[in-house]
Protein backbone atom coordinates (compact mmCIF):
# COMPACT_ATOMS: atom_id res chain seq x y z
CA UNK A 1 0.00 0.00 0.00
CA UNK A 2 1.55 3.32 -1.18
CA UNK A 3 1.29 6.24 -3.48
CA UNK A 4 4.17 7.36 -5.97
CA UNK A 5 5.89 11.11 -5.33
CA UNK A 6 8.53 12.64 -7.41
CA UNK A 7 11.70 13.20 -6.06
CA UNK A 8 14.27 15.81 -7.41
CA UNK A 9 17.45 13.65 -8.20
CA UNK A 10 19.62 17.02 -7.25
CA UNK A 11 17.86 18.22 -3.95
CA UNK A 12 15.72 15.70 -2.44
CA UNK A 13 12.71 17.52 -3.44
CA UNK A 14 9.28 15.66 -2.94
CA UNK A 15 6.29 17.01 -5.01
CA UNK A 16 3.19 15.31 -6.43
CA UNK A 17 1.98 15.36 -9.10
CA UNK A 18 4.96 15.70 -11.28
CA UNK A 19 6.48 19.66 -12.26
CA UNK A 20 8.64 20.10 -14.87
CA UNK A 21 11.20 21.30 -13.06
CA UNK A 22 12.29 21.24 -9.14
CA UNK A 23 10.13 24.20 -6.88
CA UNK A 24 12.98 24.24 -4.42
CA UNK A 25 16.05 23.96 -6.85
CA UNK A 26 15.04 24.54 -10.82
CA UNK A 27 16.08 21.29 -11.46
CA UNK A 28 15.07 19.49 -15.29
CA UNK A 29 12.91 17.08 -13.46
CA UNK A 30 12.83 14.26 -16.64
CA UNK A 31 14.67 12.18 -13.99
CA UNK A 32 12.57 12.61 -10.75
CA UNK A 33 12.78 9.41 -8.65
CA UNK A 34 9.57 8.00 -7.91
CA UNK A 35 9.24 7.12 -4.67
CA UNK A 36 6.39 5.19 -2.90
CA UNK A 37 4.96 6.80 0.60
CA UNK A 38 3.02 4.79 2.50
CA UNK A 39 2.41 7.21 5.39
CA UNK A 40 0.69 10.49 5.95
CA UNK A 41 -0.55 12.99 8.93
CA UNK A 42 -3.75 14.56 8.12
CA UNK A 43 -4.31 18.17 7.64
CA UNK A 44 -7.84 18.96 6.90
CA UNK A 45 -11.39 17.54 5.19
CA UNK A 46 -14.25 17.74 3.76
CA UNK A 47 -17.15 15.97 2.15
CA UNK A 48 -18.43 16.52 -1.53
CA UNK A 49 -22.43 15.29 -1.19
CA UNK A 50 -23.12 12.04 -3.84
CA UNK A 51 -23.89 12.97 -7.14
CA UNK A 52 -26.73 11.14 -9.46
CA UNK A 53 -25.49 7.99 -10.24
CA UNK A 54 -22.53 7.99 -7.18
CA UNK A 55 -23.04 5.51 -4.01
CA UNK A 56 -21.92 7.31 -1.32
CA UNK A 57 -20.43 11.44 -0.85
CA UNK A 58 -16.96 11.34 -1.42
CA UNK A 59 -14.50 12.38 1.57
CA UNK A 60 -11.53 14.48 0.40
CA UNK A 61 -8.70 15.34 2.82
CA UNK A 62 -5.53 17.48 2.48
CA UNK A 63 -2.78 15.50 4.11
CA UNK A 64 0.93 15.32 4.38
CA UNK A 65 2.84 12.73 3.26
CA UNK A 66 5.51 11.32 5.87
CA UNK A 67 7.85 11.98 6.79
CA UNK A 68 9.53 14.37 3.87
CA UNK A 69 6.04 15.64 2.14
CA UNK A 70 5.02 16.74 -0.20
CA UNK A 71 1.35 17.50 0.88
CA UNK A 72 -1.79 16.26 -1.17
CA UNK A 73 -5.13 16.07 -1.86
CA UNK A 74 -6.24 12.50 -1.76
CA UNK A 75 -9.73 10.82 -1.47
CA UNK A 76 -10.25 8.82 1.82
CA UNK A 77 -12.77 5.56 1.91
CA UNK A 78 -14.20 7.08 5.15
CA UNK A 79 -14.92 10.00 7.04
CA UNK A 80 -11.58 10.76 9.57
CA UNK A 81 -11.64 11.13 12.93
CA UNK A 82 -9.35 14.33 13.62
CA UNK A 83 -6.60 16.69 12.06
CA UNK A 84 -3.35 15.10 13.09
CA UNK A 85 -4.36 11.61 12.47
CA UNK A 86 -2.08 9.17 10.85
CA UNK A 87 -3.42 7.69 7.40
CA UNK A 88 -2.34 4.94 5.24
CA UNK A 89 -1.93 5.96 1.77
CA UNK A 90 -2.79 3.55 -1.40
CA UNK A 91 -3.24 4.25 -5.29
CA UNK A 92 -6.15 3.39 -6.61
CA UNK A 93 -7.44 3.42 -10.54
CA UNK A 94 -9.94 5.55 -11.68
CA UNK A 95 -11.17 7.12 -14.85
CA UNK A 96 -7.77 4.83 -15.97
CA UNK A 97 -5.73 7.02 -13.43
CA UNK A 98 -3.81 5.85 -10.47
CA UNK A 99 -4.88 8.30 -8.22
CA UNK A 100 -4.14 8.62 -4.04
CA UNK A 101 -6.04 7.60 -1.79
CA UNK A 102 -5.74 7.03 2.11
CA UNK A 103 -7.54 5.00 4.90
CA UNK A 104 -7.10 5.23 8.60
CA UNK A 105 -6.62 1.33 8.71
CA UNK A 106 -4.99 -0.67 6.99
CA UNK A 107 -6.22 -2.26 4.01
CA UNK B 1 -7.46 67.17 -3.86
CA UNK B 2 -4.64 68.11 -5.79
CA UNK B 3 -3.62 68.33 -9.22
CA UNK B 4 -3.82 65.51 -11.57
CA UNK B 5 -0.83 64.07 -13.66
CA UNK B 6 -0.68 61.15 -15.47
CA UNK B 7 -3.55 58.86 -16.47
CA UNK B 8 -6.84 58.13 -14.89
CA UNK B 9 -9.85 56.10 -14.51
CA UNK B 10 -12.70 58.31 -15.51
CA UNK B 11 -15.97 56.05 -15.90
CA UNK B 12 -17.40 52.44 -15.24
CA UNK B 13 -19.64 51.08 -16.55
CA UNK B 14 -21.42 47.43 -15.58
CA UNK B 15 -25.01 45.15 -16.60
CA UNK B 16 -26.89 43.82 -14.39
CA UNK B 17 -26.08 40.06 -12.95
CA UNK B 18 -28.12 37.82 -14.73
CA UNK B 19 -28.49 34.18 -12.60
CA UNK B 20 -31.20 33.67 -15.76
CA UNK B 21 -30.38 35.29 -18.68
CA UNK B 22 -32.19 34.86 -21.68
CA UNK B 23 -31.65 32.66 -24.60
CA UNK B 24 -30.22 35.67 -26.73
CA UNK B 25 -26.90 36.43 -23.63
CA UNK B 26 -23.85 36.37 -24.76
CA UNK B 27 -20.17 37.08 -23.60
CA UNK B 28 -19.53 39.59 -26.13
CA UNK B 29 -22.83 41.41 -26.31
CA UNK B 30 -22.80 41.63 -22.04
CA UNK B 31 -19.45 42.97 -22.90
CA UNK B 32 -20.33 45.75 -25.31
CA UNK B 33 -23.60 46.55 -22.92
CA UNK B 34 -20.75 47.62 -19.94
CA UNK B 35 -18.65 49.24 -22.32
CA UNK B 36 -21.28 50.90 -23.56
CA UNK B 37 -22.33 51.95 -20.28
CA UNK B 38 -18.95 53.08 -19.55
CA UNK B 39 -18.05 55.21 -22.78
CA UNK B 40 -21.67 57.07 -21.93
CA UNK B 41 -20.95 58.16 -18.67
CA UNK B 42 -17.41 59.21 -19.63
CA UNK B 43 -18.95 61.36 -22.54
CA UNK B 44 -16.48 59.16 -25.15
CA UNK B 45 -17.31 58.07 -28.35
CA UNK B 46 -15.92 54.78 -29.20
CA UNK B 47 -13.83 56.41 -32.07
CA UNK B 48 -12.11 58.05 -29.52
CA UNK B 49 -10.78 54.44 -27.86
CA UNK B 50 -7.38 53.59 -28.89
CA UNK B 51 -6.78 50.74 -26.31
CA UNK B 52 -8.88 47.35 -25.06
CA UNK B 53 -7.78 45.19 -22.75
CA UNK B 54 -10.28 42.16 -21.85
CA UNK B 55 -10.57 39.21 -19.40
CA UNK B 56 -13.17 36.29 -19.77
CA UNK B 57 -13.24 32.63 -19.42
CA UNK B 58 -16.54 32.33 -21.92
CA UNK B 59 -15.38 34.55 -25.28
CA UNK B 60 -14.20 31.70 -27.50
CA UNK B 61 -13.00 31.39 -29.93
CA UNK B 62 -13.31 35.26 -30.09
CA UNK B 63 -10.50 37.11 -28.62
CA UNK B 64 -9.89 40.38 -27.29
CA UNK B 65 -9.17 41.40 -31.50
CA UNK B 66 -12.42 39.61 -32.38
CA UNK B 67 -14.03 41.53 -29.85
CA UNK B 68 -12.43 45.14 -31.13
CA UNK B 69 -13.71 43.84 -35.01
CA UNK B 70 -17.60 42.87 -33.68
CA UNK B 71 -17.37 46.89 -32.13
CA UNK B 72 -15.83 48.37 -34.43
CA UNK B 73 -12.66 49.86 -32.41
CA UNK B 74 -9.24 50.57 -34.33
CA UNK B 75 -6.71 49.95 -31.41
CA UNK B 76 -2.91 50.91 -30.92
CA UNK B 77 -3.22 48.78 -27.44
CA UNK B 78 -4.84 45.34 -27.52
CA UNK B 79 -4.57 42.84 -24.36
CA UNK B 80 -6.15 39.88 -23.17
CA UNK B 81 -5.69 38.46 -19.87
CA UNK B 82 -6.56 35.00 -18.59
CA UNK B 83 -6.25 35.24 -14.59
CA UNK B 84 -10.02 35.09 -13.50
CA UNK B 85 -10.01 36.97 -10.23
CA UNK B 86 -6.45 38.62 -10.59
CA UNK B 87 -7.24 39.74 -14.34
CA UNK B 88 -8.51 42.90 -13.66
CA UNK B 89 -5.89 44.66 -11.64
CA UNK B 90 -2.97 42.88 -13.65
CA UNK B 91 -4.91 44.65 -16.62
CA UNK B 92 -5.27 48.10 -15.02
CA UNK B 93 -1.22 47.84 -14.17
CA UNK B 94 -0.41 47.01 -17.48
CA UNK B 95 -2.89 49.73 -19.17
CA UNK B 96 -1.34 52.23 -16.96
CA UNK B 97 2.09 51.27 -18.05
CA UNK B 98 0.83 51.86 -21.38
CA UNK B 99 -0.85 54.94 -20.76
CA UNK B 100 1.78 56.80 -19.36
CA UNK B 101 4.53 55.41 -22.29
CA UNK B 102 2.06 56.98 -24.46
CA UNK B 103 1.19 53.57 -26.37
CA UNK B 104 -2.07 54.88 -26.06
CA UNK B 105 -4.74 57.67 -24.68
CA UNK B 106 -8.18 55.86 -23.89
CA UNK B 107 -8.03 52.14 -22.72
CA UNK B 108 -11.57 50.30 -22.15
CA UNK B 109 -10.49 47.43 -19.61
CA UNK B 110 -13.68 44.43 -19.90
CA UNK B 111 -14.12 41.66 -17.65
CA UNK B 112 -17.02 39.31 -18.78
CA UNK B 113 -18.84 35.81 -18.87
CA UNK B 114 -21.68 34.03 -19.63
CA UNK B 115 -22.57 30.80 -18.59
CA UNK B 116 -24.91 28.31 -18.78
CA UNK B 117 -25.18 25.38 -15.93
CA UNK B 118 -22.99 23.26 -18.12
CA UNK B 119 -20.47 25.65 -19.64
CA UNK B 120 -19.67 26.61 -15.82
CA UNK B 121 -19.55 22.60 -14.76
CA UNK B 122 -17.33 22.00 -17.80
CA UNK B 123 -14.91 24.86 -16.75
CA UNK B 124 -14.43 24.03 -13.23
CA UNK B 125 -14.08 20.54 -13.78
CA UNK B 126 -11.24 21.29 -16.77
CA UNK B 127 -9.70 24.37 -15.63
CA UNK B 128 -6.48 23.37 -15.71
CA UNK B 129 -4.40 20.25 -16.13
CA UNK B 130 -4.25 19.33 -12.32
CA UNK B 131 -7.83 20.04 -12.12
CA UNK B 132 -8.73 17.68 -15.41
CA UNK B 133 -6.28 15.20 -14.82
CA UNK B 134 -6.27 14.26 -10.86
CA UNK B 135 -8.56 16.12 -8.77
CA UNK B 136 -11.99 16.49 -10.63
CA UNK B 137 -11.43 12.55 -11.48
CA UNK B 138 -10.46 12.04 -7.88
CA UNK B 139 -14.04 13.35 -6.68
CA UNK B 140 -12.68 16.95 -5.96
CA UNK B 141 -14.47 18.53 -8.40
CA UNK B 142 -14.19 22.87 -8.52
CA UNK B 143 -13.46 25.20 -5.70
CA UNK B 144 -15.48 24.08 -3.14
CA UNK B 145 -13.76 21.48 -1.26
CA UNK B 146 -10.46 23.04 -1.35
CA UNK B 147 -11.83 26.07 0.06
CA UNK B 148 -13.96 24.12 2.51
CA UNK B 149 -10.65 22.50 3.76
CA UNK B 150 -8.89 26.07 3.87
CA UNK B 151 -11.71 27.02 5.58
CA UNK B 152 -11.68 24.32 8.32
CA UNK B 153 -7.79 25.26 8.77
CA UNK B 154 -8.53 29.47 9.41
CA UNK B 155 -11.41 28.04 11.90
CA UNK B 156 -9.09 25.66 13.69
CA UNK B 157 -6.10 28.38 13.73
CA UNK B 158 -8.06 31.85 13.93
CA UNK B 159 -11.73 30.65 16.37
CA UNK B 160 -13.47 31.88 13.75
CA UNK B 161 -16.88 30.18 14.04
CA UNK B 162 -19.16 29.58 11.16
CA UNK B 163 -21.35 32.38 12.38
CA UNK B 164 -18.22 34.56 11.98
CA UNK B 165 -18.50 33.93 8.28
CA UNK B 166 -22.28 34.59 8.15
CA UNK B 167 -22.04 37.92 9.94
CA UNK B 168 -19.97 38.68 6.91
CA UNK B 169 -22.26 37.76 4.62
CA UNK B 170 -24.86 39.24 6.34
CA UNK B 171 -23.89 42.70 6.21
CA UNK B 172 -22.58 41.94 2.39
CA UNK B 173 -26.09 41.42 1.47
CA UNK B 174 -27.42 44.76 3.48
CA UNK B 175 -24.53 46.45 0.77
CA UNK B 176 -26.26 44.79 -2.16
CA UNK B 177 -29.78 46.11 -0.82
CA UNK B 178 -28.67 49.19 -2.84
CA UNK B 179 -27.09 48.03 -5.57
CA UNK B 180 -29.59 47.41 -8.37
CA UNK B 181 -27.40 45.05 -9.89
CA UNK B 182 -27.04 42.70 -7.32
CA UNK B 183 -28.25 39.22 -8.09
CA UNK B 184 -29.53 39.07 -4.25
CA UNK B 185 -30.89 42.11 -2.40
CA UNK B 186 -33.07 40.83 -0.30
CA UNK B 187 -32.37 40.81 3.24
CA UNK B 188 -30.21 38.04 4.25
CA UNK B 189 -30.94 36.33 8.54
CA UNK B 190 -27.79 35.25 10.55
CA UNK B 191 -30.69 32.05 10.88
CA UNK B 192 -31.22 32.17 6.81
CA UNK B 193 -27.23 31.67 6.65
CA UNK B 194 -27.19 29.02 9.13
CA UNK B 195 -30.02 26.80 8.04
CA UNK B 196 -28.70 26.81 4.44
CA UNK B 197 -27.64 23.41 3.43
CA UNK B 198 -23.91 21.76 3.60
CA UNK B 199 -22.60 21.93 -0.24
CA UNK B 200 -18.78 20.84 1.25
CA UNK B 201 -18.32 20.63 5.07
CA UNK B 202 -17.66 23.64 6.58
CA UNK B 203 -19.26 25.60 3.50
CA UNK B 204 -22.86 25.99 3.12
CA UNK B 205 -24.65 27.22 -0.14
CA UNK B 206 -24.27 31.16 1.37
CA UNK B 207 -20.87 30.37 1.49
CA UNK B 208 -20.46 30.22 -1.81
CA UNK B 209 -20.78 32.97 -4.23
CA UNK B 210 -24.33 32.52 -6.86
CA UNK B 211 -22.56 32.12 -10.41
CA UNK B 212 -23.83 34.64 -12.90
CA UNK B 213 -23.59 36.16 -16.44
CA UNK B 214 -22.32 39.99 -16.30
CA UNK B 215 -19.65 42.76 -17.15
CA UNK B 216 -17.58 45.32 -15.98
CA UNK B 217 -15.89 47.95 -17.45
CA UNK B 218 -13.33 51.08 -17.02
CA UNK B 219 -12.45 54.06 -19.12
CA UNK B 220 -8.82 54.99 -18.51
CA UNK B 221 -7.03 58.22 -20.09
CA UNK B 222 -3.81 59.19 -20.14
CA UNK B 223 -4.37 62.61 -19.78
CA UNK B 224 -8.39 63.16 -18.11
CA UNK B 225 -10.39 66.17 -17.68
CA UNK B 226 -12.32 66.63 -14.07
CA UNK B 227 -12.47 63.99 -11.80
CA UNK B 228 -10.64 61.05 -12.06
CA UNK B 229 -9.30 57.90 -10.09
CA UNK B 230 -5.38 57.03 -9.71
CA UNK B 231 -3.38 54.22 -8.94
CA UNK B 232 -1.10 55.49 -6.58
CA UNK B 233 0.48 51.51 -5.86
CA UNK B 234 0.05 48.32 -6.28
CA UNK B 235 1.50 45.30 -6.64
CA UNK B 236 0.82 41.25 -7.60
CA UNK B 237 2.50 37.82 -6.67
CA UNK B 238 1.94 34.96 -8.88
CA UNK B 239 2.77 31.19 -7.62
CA UNK B 240 4.69 32.75 -4.64
CA UNK B 241 4.93 29.51 -2.51
CA UNK B 242 4.62 27.08 -5.45
CA UNK B 243 1.59 25.77 -3.75
CA UNK B 244 3.45 24.68 -0.76
CA UNK B 245 2.13 26.66 2.41
CA UNK B 246 -1.40 26.19 3.55
CA UNK B 247 -2.76 28.67 1.74
CA UNK B 248 -4.23 30.81 5.06
CA UNK B 249 -1.93 33.71 3.82
CA UNK B 250 -2.18 35.48 0.20
CA UNK B 251 1.09 36.30 -1.68
CA UNK B 252 -0.66 40.13 -0.72
CA UNK B 253 0.86 39.59 2.80
CA UNK B 254 4.26 39.68 1.18
CA UNK B 255 4.11 42.94 -0.24
CA UNK B 256 1.64 44.50 1.66
CA UNK B 257 3.74 46.50 3.95
CA UNK B 258 5.68 47.75 0.87
CA UNK B 259 2.98 48.68 -0.90
CA UNK B 260 1.29 50.74 1.78
CA UNK B 261 4.94 52.69 2.20
CA UNK B 262 4.95 53.39 -1.65
CA UNK B 263 1.48 54.73 -1.62
CA UNK B 264 1.85 57.26 1.13
CA UNK B 265 -0.89 55.95 3.13
CA UNK B 266 -2.15 52.94 5.32
CA UNK B 267 -5.10 51.18 6.00
CA UNK B 268 -6.17 53.81 8.32
CA UNK B 269 -7.09 55.95 5.04
CA UNK B 270 -9.14 53.86 3.00
CA UNK B 271 -12.40 55.14 2.64
CA UNK B 272 -13.55 52.07 0.34
CA UNK B 273 -12.14 48.91 0.32
CA UNK B 274 -12.91 45.63 -1.98
CA UNK B 275 -11.32 42.44 -1.13
CA UNK B 276 -11.70 39.44 -3.63
CA UNK B 277 -14.52 37.32 -1.67
CA UNK B 278 -14.37 34.20 -3.33
CA UNK B 279 -14.98 32.72 -0.41
CA UNK B 280 -15.89 34.61 2.99
CA UNK B 281 -12.33 32.91 4.73
CA UNK B 282 -10.68 34.64 1.68
CA UNK B 283 -11.60 37.78 1.69
CA UNK B 284 -10.95 37.77 5.75
CA UNK B 285 -7.39 36.17 4.83
CA UNK B 286 -7.22 39.42 2.22
CA UNK B 287 -7.87 41.94 5.46
CA UNK B 288 -5.72 40.21 7.49
CA UNK B 289 -3.01 39.94 4.73
CA UNK B 290 -3.40 44.30 3.60
CA UNK B 291 -3.58 45.23 7.39
CA UNK B 292 -6.80 45.75 7.95
CA UNK B 293 -7.42 43.15 10.75
CA UNK B 294 -4.91 41.08 12.96
CA UNK B 295 -4.80 37.28 12.48
CA UNK B 296 -4.93 37.12 16.61
CA UNK B 297 -8.44 38.44 16.66
CA UNK B 298 -10.67 37.80 13.65
CA UNK B 299 -13.72 36.83 15.45
CA UNK B 300 -13.51 40.64 16.98
CA UNK B 301 -12.22 42.41 13.96
CA UNK B 302 -15.80 40.77 12.33
CA UNK B 303 -17.72 41.59 15.01
CA UNK B 304 -15.65 45.69 14.92
CA UNK B 305 -15.67 46.22 11.66
CA UNK B 306 -17.18 43.99 9.26
CA UNK B 307 -20.81 43.59 10.98
CA UNK B 308 -20.95 46.91 12.05
CA UNK B 309 -20.24 47.98 7.92
CA UNK B 310 -17.80 50.34 9.93
CA UNK B 311 -15.48 49.42 7.61
CA UNK B 312 -16.90 49.55 4.14
CA UNK B 313 -16.01 46.55 2.34
CA UNK B 314 -17.40 45.41 -1.00
CA UNK B 315 -20.18 48.05 -0.96
CA UNK B 316 -21.84 46.69 -3.80
CA UNK B 317 -22.67 43.13 -2.10
CA UNK B 318 -19.29 41.33 -3.08
CA UNK B 319 -19.30 38.74 -5.23
CA UNK B 320 -21.17 37.10 -2.35
CA UNK B 321 -24.17 38.61 -2.99
CA UNK B 322 -24.04 40.42 -6.44
CA UNK B 323 -22.91 37.34 -8.03
CA UNK B 324 -19.51 35.69 -9.78
CA UNK B 325 -19.75 36.50 -13.45
CA UNK B 326 -16.51 34.70 -14.28
CA UNK B 327 -13.67 36.82 -14.98
CA UNK B 328 -15.86 39.88 -14.46
CA UNK B 329 -16.25 39.02 -10.75
CA UNK B 330 -12.45 40.53 -10.55
CA UNK B 331 -13.70 43.60 -11.94
CA UNK B 332 -16.72 43.42 -10.08
CA UNK B 333 -14.57 45.20 -7.16
CA UNK B 334 -12.17 47.53 -8.48
CA UNK B 335 -15.35 48.84 -10.43
CA UNK B 336 -17.01 49.63 -7.16
CA UNK B 337 -14.31 51.47 -5.40
CA UNK B 338 -13.51 53.38 -8.26
CA UNK B 339 -17.46 54.35 -8.81
CA UNK B 340 -17.48 55.20 -5.16
CA UNK B 341 -14.38 57.06 -5.73
CA UNK B 342 -15.81 58.74 -8.39
CA UNK B 343 -19.08 59.94 -6.60
CA UNK B 344 -20.94 57.93 -9.18
CA UNK B 345 -22.33 54.98 -6.49
CA UNK B 346 -25.79 56.20 -6.36
CA UNK B 347 -27.81 55.32 -3.74
CA UNK B 348 -25.06 53.36 -1.98
CA UNK B 349 -22.54 56.21 -2.43
CA UNK B 350 -20.47 56.41 1.05
CA UNK B 351 -20.75 59.86 2.44
CA UNK B 352 -21.20 63.08 0.39
CA UNK B 353 -19.93 62.73 -3.31
CA UNK B 354 -16.49 64.01 -3.97
CA UNK B 355 -15.67 63.49 0.19
CA UNK B 356 -13.61 60.07 -0.41
CA UNK B 357 -10.25 60.24 -1.08
CA UNK B 358 -8.59 56.83 -0.92
CA UNK B 359 -9.51 53.31 -1.93
CA UNK B 360 -8.21 49.71 -1.80
CA UNK B 361 -8.83 46.66 -4.54
CA UNK B 362 -7.73 43.16 -4.13
CA UNK B 363 -7.65 40.26 -6.59
CA UNK B 364 -7.35 36.24 -6.34
CA UNK B 365 -7.14 33.60 -7.75
CA UNK B 366 -6.25 30.65 -10.46
CA UNK B 367 -6.61 27.84 -8.21
CA UNK B 368 -3.65 25.36 -8.47
CA UNK B 369 -3.59 22.19 -7.06
CA UNK B 370 -4.76 23.42 -3.57
CA UNK B 371 -5.87 27.12 -3.64
CA UNK B 372 -5.74 30.54 -5.40
CA UNK B 373 -1.73 31.05 -7.13
CA UNK B 374 -2.06 34.92 -7.66
CA UNK B 375 -2.87 37.70 -5.32
CA UNK B 376 -2.55 41.43 -6.33
CA UNK B 377 -3.58 44.82 -4.66
CA UNK B 378 -4.16 48.18 -6.17
CA UNK B 379 -4.51 51.40 -4.14
CA UNK B 380 -6.29 53.98 -5.67
CA UNK B 381 -6.84 58.07 -5.04
CA UNK B 382 -9.61 60.46 -6.46
CA UNK B 383 -7.93 63.91 -8.28
CA UNK B 384 -9.30 66.61 -10.17
CA UNK B 385 -7.35 68.23 -12.84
Amino acid sequence: MSVNVFECQACGHRVYPARLWCPACGQDQKQAREIAVQAAELLAWTEMPARPGDAASAVIATVRALPDGPQMVVRLDAPPAHAGQRLHLFARTMQGRALPWASATLR
Amino acid sequence: MSVARGPGIVSVGETPSLRHPDAACSTAGLMAEAIGCALRSAGLAPAEVDGLGVASFTLRPDRAIDLAWRLGLRLNWCMQDEMGGASAINLLRQAWLALEAGQADTIVLVSGDHFTGADFAGLVRGYNRSAQDYLSPLGCEGPNPLFAMLTQRQMARTGLRREDYGALCVAQRQWAADNPNAAYRQPLTLAQYLDAPLVAPPLGRLDCVPVVSGASALVLRARPQGISVRLIASDGRYNADQQEGDGLQTGIAEFAPALWRRAGVGPQDMDVVSVYDDYPAMALAQLCDLGFADADDLPGFVARRIATRSLPVNTAGGQLSAGQAGTAGGMHGLVEVSRQLLGQAGGRQLRGPRSLRHGVVTGYGMVQLRYGMCANAAVLAVEEA
